[in-house]
């Protein structure tokens, strides 16, 4: 029952207590809220992940998942930043992402539904059964249990706090004649989007208009108003997000905002009917005095308004999904494709780190694109080498560059991944990687420096190469090409078919590389002008080629079983 | 043959029967004109029924959209190089990209100097051609170079 409220209004305040009391019950919130995701994502996430990257196959199972996983993880924030990297990782697409979106919407309602229960007297018992559960169990998963009542033992505490600090606030005229601005529907919507913004948290703000609600300190309408806001707000979390990640990623962000914003706008003008059914619908204390009863029945009609206007929204809106998505492509254009392949890591995402086996996947993606590189510069520098001027050769150095760049950033993101909890199996995969990366790096630099300095010479010695001489070359050429095929493919895909493949035609480079020894060997005394010009030239390609190949085998040796 | 035969046929296809059937009409084209195929896919999971790359490997790894469409790609060149109604013998290089569909295959097409695009469309009428328009047309709408579309009829005919 809620504490009588005060018959007289005040013009003074004491500032201090009421200040401490709702930042510091904020604070308490907003970090428990922290460790009851960590907590439940560390229980669930895997599983969380598997069933939202596969159960999104279509919109309404995408609005289901989205739903689920938010109420078991107790965040659309975790949920929708979740959903940016599946997107970034290449495993969910931008119209997979619009239900699950949509979905998280309606599933983070659920906190607000269970932040309305008044269970706030019990939140110190829950944070001692949680702290004895981490400090006592030596199971992991009953430790991460522990951490989940102990982070929701915090919330309902942070909120107890708040709403004693905030009792003065009851009898605070000042205090009181701004509250009821909020009625004023525009002005509720920016203060609740402002504030969910600021603390990244939708449930905070609906936890703090649904406290303040619990005091008599703000009506129906202006809580609903706030928690329109608190939609929009929520948005940027996933926006700051999808920065510098691919436009897919970016494209379900903008939804979302478009998703959100659209929904309080066809709602704005209906905020008092839906106040009105909420007040049907919702539990009443009849036999309490007029301002305790709306004390004790506002918190829940503010939380059955929140669940019914998204529950409504998609509804309306899931019908519209192919609609949301050409109006964001037009938005968020695709940066062109010259541009989308310099030098930038395509995949390496910071916020996967968390999650050892997605960004171990990351990894091998970035290896894919820095190997795809590193083979057109091997398929386009044998005919610069054999003939022709210096830009292809310029073009295959310049390529280098960003193949260098790229192998920084995938050994930095292996190096970050190396410094989390890692299985065995994850650790041996990540020693096998980095010696891919080394492996792809040293081809790409025997390609820039050696190969390409080649053809530099023959340009300054104009030395010409017979065409019997090129065919000889481009057979051996075309070996190692496939070597380096088979050996990317056998690591970034895991192919061991490929791996033997790459690893059982040393014989036949050997061979190759023997009757290409035999041809020059003949062609040596050759009546032809700069004919040791040409040799040295030849042999130093071949040794280099060779070398290539080494380095394939290296590579498709150890994705083989040991 | 001229300098102008030797520029690729583009032929952009996205495994539906309506690209099967824009793919054997390319074959056809590219063997009439002596010239070769460039066979682009670009990975776009359809908004109106998503989730079209979701796949698993063979130890239940969830594999990428990137890594699902370079295997539906060479099952399509597999299956469709093999179908009786496409010409044979011709040479093709395939692409494969992300991005916006339209965009992807123009981009494509400058890149590898193709002199015409081909592609297969589903023919969208009613309320859903004008919200959302159709590919095909959005191709022919901003290209340059001529572009040829197919309806999945051809191949009965």
């Amino acid at each position: 029952m809620p504490t009588p409220l005060p018959q007289t209004l005040a013009n003074e305040l004491d500032v201090a207590p009421l200040v401490m009391g709702l930042f510091g019950g904020l604070a308490l919130f907003l970090f428990g809220m922290e460790q009851m995701a960590a907590a439940l994502k560390s229980v669930a996430g895997e599983r969380m992940k598997t069933i939202l990257a596969t159960l999104t196959k279509n919109r309404f199972m995408g609005v289901l998942t989205g739903a689920f996983v938010t109420a078991v993880i107790q965040s659309s924030s975790v949920t929708t930043v979740l959903v940016v990297g599946f997107i970034t990782a290449g495993l969910m697409s931008m119209a997979q992402s619009i239900g699950v979106i949509m979905g998280a919407n309606i599933g983070t309602t659920i906190t607000a539904q269970i932040i309305a229960f008044k269970v706030t007297q019990f939140s110190l018992a829950m944070v001692a059964v949680g702290y004895a559960m981490v400090f006592c169990a030596k199971s992991r998963r009953i430790k991460d249990h522990g951490h989940g009542i102990l982070g929701l033992g915090l919330v309902f505490l942070g909120m107890s706090i708040m709403g004693e600090a905030m009792q003065p606030l009851r009898s605070y005229e000042p205090f009181l004649s701004w509250m009821t601005q909020m009625e004023d529907p525009a002005l509720g919507i920016l203060a609740g989007a402002l504030f969910t913004a600021l603390v990244q948290s939708s449930s905070a703000t609906t936890g703090v208009v649904i406290v303040m609600a619990g005091q008599g300190l703000i009506s129906l309408p202006a809580g609903i108003a706030l928690a329109f806001g608190a939609n929009i707000g929520t948005c940027v979390t996933a926006l700051l997000a999808s920065i510098g990640k691919p436009r897919e990623a970016l494209r379900s962000s903008v939804v979302h905002v478009l998703f959100n914003t659209a929904g309080v706008l066809i709602w704005l003008p209906f905020i008092d009917e839906l106040a009105g059914s909420v007040r049907t619908i919702s539990p009443v204390a009849d036999t309490l005095a007029p301002a305790e009863r709306v004390a004790a029945e506002t918190p829940r009609q503010i939380a059955n308004a929140h669940t019914i206007f998204n529950i409504a929204n998609t509804l309306i809106f899931i019908w519209f999904v192919p609609v949301f998505a050409r109006v964001v492509q037009w938005l968020v254009p695709d940066r062109p494709l010259a541009e989308e392949r310099k030098g930038k890591a395509k995949y390496l995402d910071t916020e996967l780190l968390a999650t050892p086996s997605l960004a171990l996947d990351r990894s091998r993606l970035e290896l894919l694109h820095m190997g795809d590189l590193v083979q057109e510069m091997l398929k386009a520098i044998l005919s610069p080498v054999l003939h022709g001027g210096r830009e292809p050769l310029e073009e295959i150095r310049r390529k280098d560059d960003v193949v260098d760049v790229l192998h920084g950033h995938i050994v930095t993101y292996l190096g970050k991944i190396s410094q989390t909890v890692l299985s065995e199996a994850q650790t041996e995969e990540l020693i096998k990687l980095l010696a891919a990366a080394n492996n792809l790096e040293n081809v790409g630099d025997i390609i820039e420096t050696n190969l390409v300095a080649l053809g530099l010479n023959r340009i300054e010695a104009g030395v010409t190469i017979s065409p019997a001489t090129q065919t000889v070359l481009a057979d051996f050429h075309a070996a190692v090409v496939r070597s380096l095929d088979n050996a990317i493919l056998a690591i970034t895909q895991k192919n061991e078919e490929a791996a033997g493949l790459v690893v059982g035609m040393k014989e036949e480079i050997d061979r190759l590389a023997d009757s290409a020894a035999v041809h020059e060997a003949r062609r040596l005394v050759a009546e032809e002008p700069q004919r040791l010009e040409a040799y040295t030239l030849e042999t130093d390609l071949l040794a280099n080629l060779k070398r290539v190949y080494d380095f394939s085998r290296r590579m498709a040796r150890v994705a083989l079983p040991r | 043959m001229s300098e102008q035969a030797q520029e690729p046929i583009l032929v952009a296809v996205d495994f539906s029967p309506d690209s099967e059937a824009a793919f054997i009409w390319a074959t056809r084209a590219a063997k009439r004109f002596d010239t070769s195929l460039a066979v682009v896919h670009v990975v776009h999971d359809p908004e109106s029924a998503p989730g079209y790359y979701a796949m698993k490997d063979a130890s239940g790894r969830l594999v990428t959209m990137e890594e699902a469409a370079r295997v539906l790609l060479d099952k399509f060149l597999a299956r469709m190089t093999a179908h009786p109604q496409a010409a044979q013998g011709v040479e093709m290089t395939p692409h494969m990209t992300t991005g916006l569909p339209a965009n992807r295959i123009l981009e494509i097409a400058k890149a590898t100097g193709a002199q015409q695009i081909v592609v297969g469309s589903k023919g969208r009428t009613g309320l859903e051609h004008l919200l959302l328009g159709s590919k095909a047309e959005r191709v022919a709408q901003l290209s340059p170079i001529p572009v040829t579309i197919v309806k999945r009829d051809f191949m009965e005919q």
